[in-house]
């Protein structure tokens, strides 16, 4: 076979776990198509990888790449650190959906949570969407060094769907029902799921909770029903480390949605030392345990699959 | 110096900051200006119990934590914090963060907000259902640097410390995100899977420090970190990086879940 490259001559450590091996690896279309000793002239290039370690490329599963990638084809500063993949749009904050009206407002809430500057997103964005669908075309089409994935962001979502009543008030059946249908179109569209927060630290540039902790649980558990109803969908959610009470009954409440439907969780085990009686990692770490062992889906290690490669 | 300092919304300290950066570095020697700097620090609000997040740190900022606020001089988790600079020199905690600026504009300093020793964050890392993520990039670009949190965990946690084999922490860098996103086809060197990989060296790879830049669009700031010790980046079988440089392949690809896939 030919190959389009060969990496030649490395210590692959595969990614499972496993003890490291010699071997070549040949590339064709993108695709690792053959590991063993590849003879010399096989691919129409080679790299060496003499004294390398050759690994898989590393994957970040929490990142807000979401307006940085408008401008910035390479994606750093992961790409500087071996990383391949990043999940974006983390903990409710998203480009899509909005309106175009709500753009700036949008612009200057990604500014108030997480320091990226405006000016540099109304230099660097040309905003071409106003649907999730029609972002993650956007993406889609843009020029990109790494892969990116992405999730709805509830903030994003709500914002879309109540206005600015997002900001004050609970949802109506009505909302919640145009919500959950959202999210179960950006799931077909290729969202990896639906991100939220809880955290005290979230708040819009007039220091007001961000809209997603406007919502009632009531209005997440259709979220995450609609997903489930699917059978496809991650939920992420920041949570409330206010305090240490706050943060025990946000996992409390949590653990209700992992056991009523059943989809993946994924938050930060935040512990810190700052705060009105923090919550230490043992206590989160032990809720994750309980809640798997009583049927809930929360992030996990896994054996990877045995390997069918030709060496 | 370069970035922001938790001082600069003082009514002393704007308009010092607010100066071309050699005019900055001559009013920071004049023992006047520095002796109001010093004093203004002393009204700035006091530490409470309320947690901030990156943006208030900023704009509504409480009297740092000097006792938890590192001057970083390397990636080794073995920086000193500017209260036992200031002990050992004999200076106010302010003079200190103020002399170490004019020494080296790049100066980082860095107040950990959560999971803050390296005992917390070696515990999360050994338990079975965490993942080893949460770099938040692309945010907070003037403030952290968790980009490098890959490079660190083989430099650092691998090699430094021996917590985990390096067949370990690819693992958990690799597969087990792969896993927990649901990325099929990605996070193994197995014939099938895309070749999304990367080459380094084993004793070398680590994180650079942290530089400021104004490379955002408008001529925005924000914090740059590289790293050292990576050969190449491939994604979907397109070198990416070679020896540290964009090589202007853009084969990357947008991750779908799997109703779209």
């Amino acid at each position: 076979m030919t190959h389009d490259l060969v990496i030649r001559g490395g210590t692959v450590v595969d990614g499972s776990g496993k003890k490291r091996f010699s071997a070549d690896i040949g590339i064709k279309d993108g695709k690792i198509a053959e590991i063993g000793r590849l003879a010399a002239g096989s691919g129409k290039r080679s790299l060496d990888a003499d004294g390398l370690i050759v690994s898989p490329g590393f994957i970040d599963g929490h990142t807000h790449m979401d307006a940085q990638v408008a401008w910035d084809p390479l994606g750093s500063c992961s790409c500087w650190h071996g990383v391949t993949s990043v999940v974006m749009s983390n903990c409710g904050f998203a480009l899509a959906p909005c309106k175009p009206e709500d753009r700036d407002w949008y612009a200057r809430c990604l500014s108030a949570v997480e320091d990226i500057p405006t000016e540099a997103m109304a230099a660097g964005i040309d905003w071409t969407w106003e649907t999730f669908p029609e972002y993650l075309a956007t993406v889609e089409r843009l020029p990109k060094a790494i892969n990116y994935g992405m999730y709805i962001g509830h903030s994003a979502l709500r914002m879309y769907v109540m206005g600015r009543r997002a900001l004050s008030e609970a949802a109506t059946e009505d909302d919640m029902a145009r919500m959950a249908k959202a999210v179960q179109e950006a799931l077909k569209a290729g969202a990896l799921g639906f991100s939220s927060s809880r955290a005290s630290t979230h708040v819009t540039p007039e220091d007001k909770p961000v809209a997603s902790r406007i919502a009632e649980w009531e209005e997440i558990d259709r979220i995450i029903a609609a997903m489930a109803e699917l059978d496809a969908g991650i939920f992420q959610v920041g949570p409330d480390i206010a305090s240490g009470d706050h943060h025990r009954r946000f996992l409390e409440r949590l653990r209700k949605v992992a056991l009523d439907y059943k989809r993946p969780i994924m938050f930060g085990v935040l512990a810190t030392k700052q705060g009105d009686d923090p919550t230490g990692w043992e206590y989160q770490t032990r809720y994750i345990d309980d809640t798997v062992a009583a049927g809930g889906r929360m992030a996990r290690a896994r054996r990877a699959p045995s390997t069918r490669s030709s060496r | 110096m370069k970035s922001y300092l938790p001082f600069d919304v003082l009514p002393a300290w704007k308009p010092v900051r607010a100066l071309p950066m050699d005019e900055q570095k001559k009013r920071l020697r004049d023992p006047a200006v520095r002796r109001a700097l010093v004093e203004a620090e002393g009204k700035m609000k006091p530490r409470d119990n309320v947690f901030q997040g990156g943006g208030a740190a900023t704009t509504d900022p409480r009297k740092p934590d000097y006792g938890n606020l590192y001057a970083m001089k390397g990636v080794d988790w073995d920086d000193p914090t500017v209260e036992q600079l200031a002990k050992a020199r004999g200076q106010h905690p302010v003079e200190v963060m103020i002399d170490l600026s004019l020494a080296d504009e790049n100066q980082i300093y860095v107040q950990p907000l959560v999971n803050e020793t390296p005992d917390d964050v070696l515990g999360i890392l050994k338990h079975p259902r965490t993942l080893a993520t949460f770099s938040d990039s692309g945010a907070h670009v003037c403030q952290e640097m968790g980009s490098s949190l890959q490079t660190h965990l083989l430099s650092y946690w691998v090699r430094k410390r021996g917590a985990f084999t390096l067949e370990q922490a690819v693992k958990k860098l690799t597969h087990d995100n792969a896993v927990a996103w649901e990325l099929e086809g990605r996070g193994l060197v197995r014939e099938g899977y895309q070749a999304d990989l990367v080459l380094f060296e084993e004793n070398g790879i680590r994180p650079s420090l942290p530089t400021v830049e104004r490379d955002l669009p408008g001529g925005a700031r924000r914090l740059v970190q590289k790293a050292e010790g990576i050969k190449a980046t491939l994604v979907n079988g397109a070198i990416a990086f070679e020896d540290g440089d964009a090589t202007g392949a853009f084969a990357g690809t947008v991750l779908k879940g799997k109703l779209a896939s």
